[in-house]
Formats: structure tokens, C-alpha cells, sequence
């Protein structure tokens, strides 16, 4: 595949006229391929030359005779290669080897290609100007979203294909300084890939229809008919530039904005494709199609969701909410489609990849089976743990027929049974869900025997379902996030308040132990964190259900009513908790803050005075007096009707000193006592300032901010996850 | 217009109505036309702050009470810039470090240095040393302190430091040796109802001898406290009731909800109840430990006689743990629930 591309650029950097190409690429496709490998060396620094030789470019030619030349159908290579077929392979990834050139091949559900389908569709109609009658198009850029190997660029790659339209891909530059004397005026210029991708963007639109399909060139009529038709393109854009540099992702925003704001006729449309990382994402993705806009919001505030790699943060959310903009999200590759599609390469191999009814050997079908439930939905690792059972078992015997239960055997990945080894090769993260759940319910294998009475008295218990060490390993989050979350939630699943007790000193432990480290050598903070957490989590499992705790009087009912069967995983509060503490604390640096403070008779409260003091003894204190009706307005007159009492400050200030409900609620029956506070505040307001146009708003501001507390807007944010679930994972 | 507090604060060292023998010392220091460093501490409300104003008063003259705010930056050496808000007149400067954080040294530093290195400008100064005043300075870090104990000694011509800290135990020996000692006792309770009768007189308002002893107990020997808690009482209901309640800030109504739950119910419901409100506390600013001590005093006051040692026991291992630990939430919901665990077995063996 290296060498395809190589070819491929290669061609299109010798000149930007197809005809000349077209002759010797029909001729030898092989020998062409094998010469540029051969003067390129390596594989790796042949495309990484390639690409710096001509930069940002490749140009695919897709139309089928083109691809038919370079890309050799595996029908006939694999007939004529078939003997030094694997010396042939070494070295070549069957993932691009055998990439699939049909819509049939592709190892996705057809709806969503359909889907995919539809909008290149479309957008190209739009392009055309065909349909300009509708006025602008909004088909600009579409956004594939999912997981890494759920074939999102194959599948784009293969619909233009099928569709007859060109693609122009952007690649990042990889080395600047390794590039070459025709990049040399980039090269002093730190943040030139930004420029590069916007040159590279104007460039994909100024040059719409230039030379390459200019078809009074051709003499072949027929030919130059129907490339006329098909002399779109799309661009697409696979590698983004480095967006968690703040400067390049901006630059990246205004770029991308500029383009939604081509008109369609004027330009192509844009296909992106974004890989979403395995992350925190996964615990919200229930809700986030519904709720796109707070989920967008979490990401923005807390820490957790900082590790979150999805569409909606790489793509800038101007553009990636704006009509311009449409997403398709892809998911993982189901074991049936992918098992289909690995079935598909054997058969290629086995070198009679015409005849789709092939039968393969039971051993293979087995294997087949164990690496599409393996590969967690990652298409690319199926193949290529594929190619690595295979390639072991073609070594052993090249040429002949092959032995039931070689394959697996050498490898290790897969054993005689086509069954998967405990600890394999592929162990990729587990989903938060069943972590948490694993950890929460802490489940222990059937009893076998009743339950003994060991010699010092305490019950035997049955071994843990899932190893506390393995679930630690496979996290999809770091370890002290996982640990709030387990702290959040193991209340509902305990059935009395000593063993909740017991859970929570475990607790406290770890995060006693895994803090400790961090204060002396930050070298030794990975090992206390370890052992924080381990403590943590092997604490909880084992008092969960202990029968040392049970006997507390209360049933086995979990708290709060729930069923087991439906628990609802809640988000830690920390965060929320931590930021809010953290915008409180800025008051003291706010300089309105210090004024209202001063002109309400404590000058230089917030400087001088112990903050604890002020926040202990001094807030409570001053809200109550300021708020009061007629001798706050004495005290504080020139407050009430200045500008200061609509402030933000103020309001910050305010909610400080007020905490709770408590004395609120004995004195009104409202369910809300802080807004019935903040109802209060504002009548008083009403009544003092009512020359202030500001008054008003900033009332019924504060009275809506104020009937959600702080906790209970977050408590809302509940994940729903079945029992179902997790048994079907721990199976 | 300002609150009481503020507004009746004695600003001769004349003036002062308390701690009499003191006063005449930091006259006589203040008059003798050379300071040492000083260290003044004391707990909260008992008047640090009032007499260091009266010092600076007594040297400089009534002019060293024009104060004003300014924030000034400061960099670290790793260029993050900190806004430190910081009170300044002719003579004197005030500063609060731990706005700084960790990287209170720089400022320290920074800031001596420069009041150092300029000399008193107004020719009619009294003195010709200026005084820089640092708060909670038990706050500060042990690199802080040590910055602190070299400049203290490198500038003594023409700077002088007063220290202003709730106790001695933070700060290291070296520096203690550099400074006079100077210890503000909190009020007694009878000194207490005697300021609030001097302030409500000049207020023109009458306070029932049993209410001001009841504000006075309730506010813990704290003045600042009792004459809050006085003016809010005041906002609330004027005259005063003989019993009426004295009002407590609403983190510690909050404290006694959150002991109430503890007492009332023990399940990991209830626990989780508590969690909530627990982290309404923090959220509000309110220091851990002080959360810890003020539900532990609740709960004691709430059980048994025989369970009450072991409370205090287990705040006392809890609040260790809170030292080492980081995430506060996890430490006082571990206390809650190990108190409910030993309330709940308790009430069952009883018969």
C-alpha cells in the first residue's frame, strides 16, 4: 500500500497533466510499483519523502481505470502471486493490502453507508449548481465520527470511488526541517501548518477544475464525456492539524469558518473524519445526541471530560453546530459484519477471491469468529491480528495444506479452539460503565458449596467475579477519576450503614495513601497512586456484601428504593464542587467585589482580614445586614441604588455568605428556600431602585440562578445503564 | 455608613477599652522612636489588627490612615503572573501572602526588597524606617519564612515587619527570634458585653444585660463575631427580646442539620444526604477541618456519655487523614459514616 501511494504521488507531483501518466501506468503496473519501492528504500521514508516532495497533496485518481492500475484487484495478483505471496506481503499491512475497492467489501452496515452515501450525493448536487434553485446548499462539510477502525475513511475513500469524484486529502506535513529545498520558504515559520492547511484549503477551491481533468486533452470522446461528469471532488481531511496547540486550533476555526462561508457552487464539499478516543465520552454517550449542548458544556468546565476526544471538540463549535455542518457517527464494527469482512480477505488470499461461495476451513471460520469478538469493534486490529495468525501459520507450511490448530498454536493470539486466551493479545480499555458497574457490584462466582466457617470465624466467601487488578488495568480513565466515581455511587449498592462504613474508610484510606506520595517526590506519586486506588477498590469489593456487616438490622433492599436490576450511575459532584469553589475564590482578586465590600463598611476586608475569617464570621454576617430592608438601606445607602447591587460580584458575594436552606425553610414553606431568599433580596431591590432599568433583569436573573443549586443541577446528570449489561460483558 | 464593626473601631492606642497593661507597652514602644520587628498573635476577633493600626497610627500620625487598594503583579520564575491585592499608605504597607499561594516567597521577596530600597520620601516624616506589615502569617510556607529571616536582618535600616498570626507554632524559630513577641488574648466575656454596651451606646440603642452575655458566650470570645452578631440581631429584631436567639452564621446552622441527619437515621441513604450537604460546605469555602471539628462538637453534644470519647476519637484520626489526604469529600463522609455505623450498633444493644 506505501508503494501505491507512492505511486500515486508520484505521479501527480511529475506534472499535473494525466494524460502522460496514463500510458505507463496501464502498461506495468507491477514494475512500477516495485521500481519506485526499490529507489525509495524503506517503506516509511518513501511516503514520509513523498509527502514533504510535494506538500499537502495527494492527488487520488479515482476513476476505475486509474485505480484498476494502481491498485491491482487481489483477483488477479493473488492467482499469478500466489506462491511468493507471502514474500510478497512481508512487510505490507493487510489492512491496506486488502482494502476493500467495492461499496459490497466494506465492512459496514449498509444503512450507514447509504447514509454516507447520501450526503456526498447532495452535497456534489449542490457543487453542480444543479439544484441552485433551493438557494444555498448546506451540504459544506460532513463529520465522521467513531471509534478508531469503524472504517470511516475507507468508506468515504470507497464512495468517491463508486461516485466518480476525486479526492484531495490534506496530510499533515510530518517534519518540517526534514523537508526538502521546495518547502524552504516554510520552514522559518513556527505555526506554518496552520498556514500550510489554509493554502492548503484555498488551493483545493481555487483550483476547481484545472488541467487534471481538462478534457480537451483527450481525444478519446467517450472518455472525456464521462469524466466531465464525474469532475468533482471532495476534500477530505483525515489527519487534523494539531488542535491542542490554542494558536493552530483557532487558525484552524477561522479557517474551517471561512469555508462554510463559500457558497456550494463555488467550491466541494469537505468530508472530516475524527477518530473519538476511548475516554470519558463513553458515559455520556447515552445522552449525547439528545443533549449535545450541555454535554458540550460539561466538556468545557470540568476536569474529567478534559481527557474527552470526540467530534464536538476537535471540530470548533461554531462550525460544528452551525447548518453547514452535518455528523455521522459511526460504531464500532459489529462481530457479524466484521467476521464477513475477514472472510472476505482469507478468500482473496486463498487465491479464488472471484468465487464468493469458497468455503474455508472450519479451523479458519473458529479463528474468524474469536478475532471479530476479539477486536472490540476495531476493523483495522481484526485484520491485522488476522494477518498475524496467518502469516505464523503460512511460515510453517508455505504451500501446503494447512494443519488444523497450527495457526492459533504458534501465535498464541488464538488457541485450538478458536477460543480467546485470557489475557491476549488485544486488551483494550474497558467501557467506564462496566468498570464501575464490575467494581460496584462487586459480584462473586456461584457458591458451589455452603458456605464454610473458617477457623478464625470468618465466613468463606466465593472468589470475586473480576479480578480488582484487571479492572484497574483496563481503565479508560485515570485512576483518581475512577475512584470518585466509585465513591459517588457505592452508597446505593450497600446494604447497611456498617458496611458503608466499612467502604468508606477504605476509602479514605487510599486517598490518604495516594496523596501522600505526591508530596514528596512527585517520582513516587505513580506508585501511591496505585496503591490509593487499589486499596480503595479492594476495599469496597471485599465489604460489599461481607457477612461480617450484614446483620445491621436493615434488609438487603440498596438504598434509595432502586432495583438492582436498573442502577443509575450518577456523575461525581467533586468537579462541579471544585470548580464552583474555585470561581467563589475568585471574588477575592475581583476588584468590584473589594469595592462593594469597602463601600459597605469592611474597606479592605478582602486583602487584609484572614480570609477565613471573612468567609466564616464576616459574610454571613454582612449578607444578612445588607439584605435587610430598612437598616441595610441605612447602613449601606449608597449601595442600594448604585450599580454595584446588580453585579456580578454582588451576586457572587451573596451566594457565598448564603449557604443551604436550613433556617430558610423553618421561616418559608417555599421547596426552593434559596430562591424564596433570593425572592426576597429582589423585592427589596424592587422597591429601593427602581430607577435602575438594570434592576429588573438582573432580579430575575439571580431569582432563576438561584432556584438551581449547586448540587442539584448535577444530581440530574444520571446514567442509566441495565444489569443486562454487564452480565453480557462478563461472560 | 459602615458596618459597626468597621465603624466603632478604636483607632488610638487611647482608645482601646482592653488588655490596658499591653497598650501602655506598645505606647511606650511606639513613642521611643525605634521599633523592633514585632510578632502579634492571637486568636481571631481579639484585636491584632486594631492595635497594629494603632501602632502605625502612634508613629506616623493620624496620616498613616489613608489607605488605599492596589494590585499589584508579581511573576514567578516560571513567568505565571500572580494579582496580589495589597493596602498601602505613605508609610506603611499591608500584605495578605497567602493570595499567593506556594509562590509566596516571590512576593515576600519582592515586595521588601522594594519598599527597602527606597527610602522614606516625605521629608517630615516621623521616622525614617517604613513598616510592612504581613497577614496570616502563619500561612506562610517554610521557603517564605526563610526568604523572610534574611531580609528581615539585611534591611533593618530602614524597613521594619510586623508579623500578624493566630499563633506562633507556624512559624519558625529564627524568625520568632528576629521579632518582639507581642500576645493579643481574646476578650473576656464581660470585656466583650462591654465593648457591645460602648458600641450600642454610641449607636443609641439599649441591649438586656442577658442578651449581651448571650451574644458574648455565643460568639465565642471574638469581638469582631459578637459585634457582627450584634448588628445583624439588630437588623432583625429591634428592641431586643431578653430571649431572644442569637444568630449564628448559616454554615454552622448548616453544620447542625447535616449532625442532625447523622443522629436521626443511619443508612447509606442518609449518607448520601449528608455527602450532598457536605459538599455545599466546601463549595461555600469553608475550611475541612473546620467543618470536621463542628459536627464532631455537634454529635458529641447529641449522644451518650460513653460513645463520646470515641467520636472525638475517630475526628481526631479523621482529621489526620484530612492533612494527608486531598480530597476532603472522601474524609468526612468516611468520618459521617463510621459515626453512624457506631451510633446505629450503639442504639441497638441498648435494650
Amino acid at each position: 500500500m506505501d508503494s501505491d501511494l507512492e505511486a500515486l504521488i508520484n505521479e501527480c507531483s511529475q506534472s499535473t497533466d494525466s494524460q502522460e501518466l496514463r500510458p505507463v501506468t496501464m502498461a506495468a503496473p507491477t514494475q512500477s510499483l516495485h521500481s519506485s519501492q526499490k529507489s525509495n528504500g524503506s517503506h516509511g521514508n518513501g511516503r514520509r519523502r513523498a509527502i514533504s516532495d510535494r506538500p499537502n497533496f495527494k492527488l487520488a485518481r479515482s476513476n476505475s481505470q486509474a485505480q484498476h492500475v494502481l491498485r491491482p484487484p487481489e483477483a488477479a495478483k493473488c492467482t499469478s502471486d500466489l506462491v511468493n505471496d507471502s514474500a510478497d506481503d512481508r512487510g505490507e499491512v493487510w489492512w491496506q493490502r486488502y482494502e476493500p475497492c467495492s461499496v459490497e467489501e466494506l465492512a459496514l452496515h449498509s444503512a450507514k453507508i447509504a447514509q454516507v452515501k447520501g450526503w456526498l450525493e447532495m452535497a456534489i448536487n449542490a457543487a453542480a449548481g444543479t439544484d441552485s434553485s433551493q438557494g444555498p446548499s448546506i451540504f459544506r462539510i460532513l463529520v465522521l465520527e467513531g471509534p478508531p477502525g469503524a472504517c470511516k475513511s475507507t468508506c468515504v475513500r470507497v464512495l468517491a470511488k463508486e461516485l466518480e469524484l476525486d479526492i484531495v486529502e490534506w496530510i499533515n506535513p510530518l517534519d518540517l526541517r526534514a523537508s526538502t529545498a521546495a518547502q524552504l520558504e516554510m520552514e522559518d515559520d513556527p505555526v506554518s501548518i496552520v498556514r500550510q492547511f489554509e493554502d492548503f484549503l484555498l488551493r483545493a477551491e481555487k483550483y476547481s477544475g484545472l488541467a487534471l481533468y481538462d478534457t480537451a486533452d483527450r481525444h478519446d470522446a467517450e472518455e472525456a464525456k464521462r469524466l466531465a461528469f464525474s469532475r468533482h471532488k471532495i476534500i477530505l481531511v483525515d489527519d487534523l492539524p494539531n488542535i491542542l496547540h490554542r494558536d493552530t486550533r483557532e487558525s484552524f476555526r477561522v479557517a474551517l469558518q471561512r469555508f462554510i462561508s463559500i457558497p456550494a457552487h463555488c467550491s466541494f464539499p469537505m468530508v472530516i473524519v475524527v477518530s473519538e478516543c476511548f475516554g470519558m465520552q463513553q458515559v455520556l454517550e447515552d445522552e449525547a445526541p439528545r443533549q449535545r449542548g450541555r454535554r458540550l458544556h460539561d466538556n468545557a468546565e470540568s476536569n474529567a471530560e478534559a481527557t474527552v476526544w470526540s467530534a464536538s471538540d476537535v471540530i470548533p463549535s461554531v462550525v460544528y453546530n452551525s447548518v453547514f455542518c452535518h455528523s455521522i457517527k459511526f460504531n464500532p464494527v459489529a462481530p457479524t459484519i466484521a467476521t464477513k469482512g475477514l472472510r472476505r480477505i482469507l478468500q482473496l488470499r486463498s487465491g479464488r477471491g472471484s468465487q464468493k461461495s469458497i468455503k474455508l476451513a472450519q479451523q479458519q471460520t473458529d479463528m474468524i469468529k474469536a478475532i471479530s469478538n476479539e477486536c472490540q469493534g476495531d476493523f483495522r486490529l481484526a485484520v491485522t491480528m488476522l494477518q498475524l495468525s496467518q502469516a505464523a501459520a503460512e511460515n510453517t507450511d508455505a504451500g501446503k495444506k494447512r494443519r488444523r490448530g497450527q495457526a492459533g498454536a504458534v501465535t498464541g493470539i488464538i488457541d485450538n479452539n478458536g477460543k480467546q486466551r485470557a489475557g491476549g493479545a488485544c486488551r483494550s480499555a474497558l467501557d467506564m460503565f462496566h468498570a464501575l458497574g464490575k467494581v460496584l457490584y462487586a459480584k462473586r462466582e456461584a457458591t458451589k458449596s455452603s458456605n464454610g466457617v473458617s477457623a478464625d470465624g470468618n465466613m468463606m466467601r466465593e472468589k470475586l467475579e473480576s479480578d480488582p487488578d484487571e479492572i484497574l488495568d483496563r481503565l479508560p480513565v485515570d485512576l483518581s477519576t475512577f475512584g470518585l466515581f466509585v465513591h459517588e455511587n457505592y452508597t446505593d449498592f450497600c446494604s447497611g450503614i456498617d458496611e458503608a462504613a466499612a467502604a468508606a474508610e477504605y476509602f479514605s484510606e487510599g486517598d490518604a495513601l495516594s496523596s501522600s506520595g505526591r508530596s514528596f517526590q512527585s517520582a513516587a506519586s505513580g506508585v501511591a497512586n496505585v496503591y490509593g486506588s487499589m486499596v480503595s477498590v479492594r476495599g469496597y469489593m471485599n465489604a460489599r456484601g461481607n457477612p461480617l456487616y450484614a446483620g445491621d438490622g436493615t434488609t438487603n433492599e440498596p438504598a434509595g428504593g432502586r432495583r438492582w436490576s436498573m442502577a443509575a450511575f450518577r456523575k461525581p459532584l467533586f468537579f462541579e464542587s471544585y470548580k464552583r469553589r474555585a470561581m467563589f475564590g475568585g471574588v477575592w482578586h475581583d476588584p468590584v467585589a473589594t469595592d462593594i465590600l469597602s463601600k459597605s463598611g469592611l474597606p479592605m476586608a478582602l486583602s487584609s482580614a484572614s480570609r477565613q475569617t471573612v468567609v466564616q464570621d464576616v459574610l454571613p454576617y454582612w449578607a444578612q445586614i445588607v439584605s435587610s430592608s430598612q437598616h441595610g438601606a441605612a447602613t449601606v445607602g449608597s449601595l442600594e441604588s448604585s450599580w454595584l447591587r446588580n453585579s456580578a460580584a454582588y451576586n457572587q458575594l451573596m451566594r457565598l455568605a448564603t449557604i443551604g436552606d436550613n433556617r430558610e425553610g423553618t421561616h418559608n414553606d417555599t421547596s426552593s428556600a434559596m430562591a424564596g431568599k433570593w425572592g426576597k433580596l429582589v423585592t427589596v431591590e424592587r422597591g429601593l431602585a427602581t430607577h435602575s432599568p438594570l434592576t429588573a433583569t438582573a432580579a430575575a436573573a439571580a431569582a432563576a440562578a438561584a432556584t438551581a443549586t449547586a448540587t442539584d443541577a448535577l444530581a440530574e446528570l444520571k446514567l442509566v445503564l441495565s444489569d443486562d449489561d454487564i452480565e453480557d460483558f462478563s461472560d | 455608613m459602615a458596618l459597626w464593626v468597621e465603624k466603632h473601631r478604636p483607632a488610638a492606642l487611647d482608645k482601646l477599652s482592653f488588655h490596658s497593661g499591653l497598650t501602655e507597652h506598645l505606647k511606650q514602644l511606639a513613642s521611643s522612636g525605634d521599633l523592633p520587628h514585632l510578632l502579634v498573635y492571637g486568636p481571631t476577633g481579639a484585636g491584632k489588627r486594631t492595635r497594629i493600626a494603632a501602632v502605625l497610627r502612634e508613629i506616623y500620625g493620624p496620616s498613616a490612615e489613608k489607605l488605599k487598594v492596589s494590585q499589584r503583579v508579581f511573576e514567578t520564575p516560571s513567568r505565571r503572573k500572580l494579582d496580589i491585592n495589597i493596602i498601602s499608605s505613605n508609610y506603611h504597607i499591608e500584605v495578605n501572602p497567602s493570595d499567593a499561594g506556594i509562590y509566596d516567597r516571590v512576593v515576600i521577596q519582592d515586595l521588601i526588597k522594594e519598599i527597602a530600597q527606597t527610602q522614606q520620601v516625605a521629608a517630615s516624616s516621623a521616622r525614617k524606617f517604613k513598616i510592612v506589615v504581613i497577614h496570616e502569617a502563619d500561612a506562610l510556607s517554610r521557603d517564605a519564612q526563610h526568604a523572610l529571616r534574611r531580609t528581615m536582618e539585611k534591611y533593618m535600616g530602614n524597613m521594619r515587619v510586623i508579623l500578624c498570626s493566630t499563633s506562633t507554632g507556624k512559624i519558625i524559630g529564627p524568625v520568632q527570634s528576629r521579632c518582639l513577641l507581642v500576645r493579643v488574648a481574646a476578650p473576656s466575656v464581660d470585656e466583650v458585653v462591654d465593648v457591645m454596651n460602648i458600641v450600642a451606646k454610641k449607636e443609641g440603642i439599649s441591649i438586656p444585660p442577658s442578651f449581651a452575655a448571650q451574644i458574648a458566650s455565643g460568639s465565642q470570645r471574638n469581638l469582631h463575631r459578637a459585634l457582627l452578631m450584634l448588628e445583624a440581631s439588630y437588623v432583625r429584631q429591634y428592641p431586643f427580646a431578653e430571649a431572644q436567639d442569637v444568630l449564628l452564621p448559616e454554615w454552622e446552622e448548616y453544620i447542625k442539620v447535616i449532625a442532625a441527619a447523622a443522629l436521626k437515621q443511619q443508612t447509606p441513604a442518609q449518607l448520601l444526604a449528608i455527602r450532598k450537604q457536605l459538599y455545599e460546605l466546601l463549595t461555600h469555602c469553608i475550611p475541612p477541618p473546620t467543618i470536621l471539628k463542628g459536627i464532631a462538637m455537634q454529635l458529641i453534644d447529641g449522644v451518650e456519655e460513653e460513645l463520646k470519647a470515641e467520636i472525638v476519637h475517630q475526628a481526631a484520626f479523621y482529621e489526620h487523614r484530612l492533612q494527608n489526604g486531598q480530597k476532603a469529600i472522601v474524609h468526612l463522609e468516611a468520618f459521617m459514616a463510621k459515626f453512624m455505623s457506631i451510633y446505629k450498633r450503639h442504639l441497638m444493644e441498648l435494650p
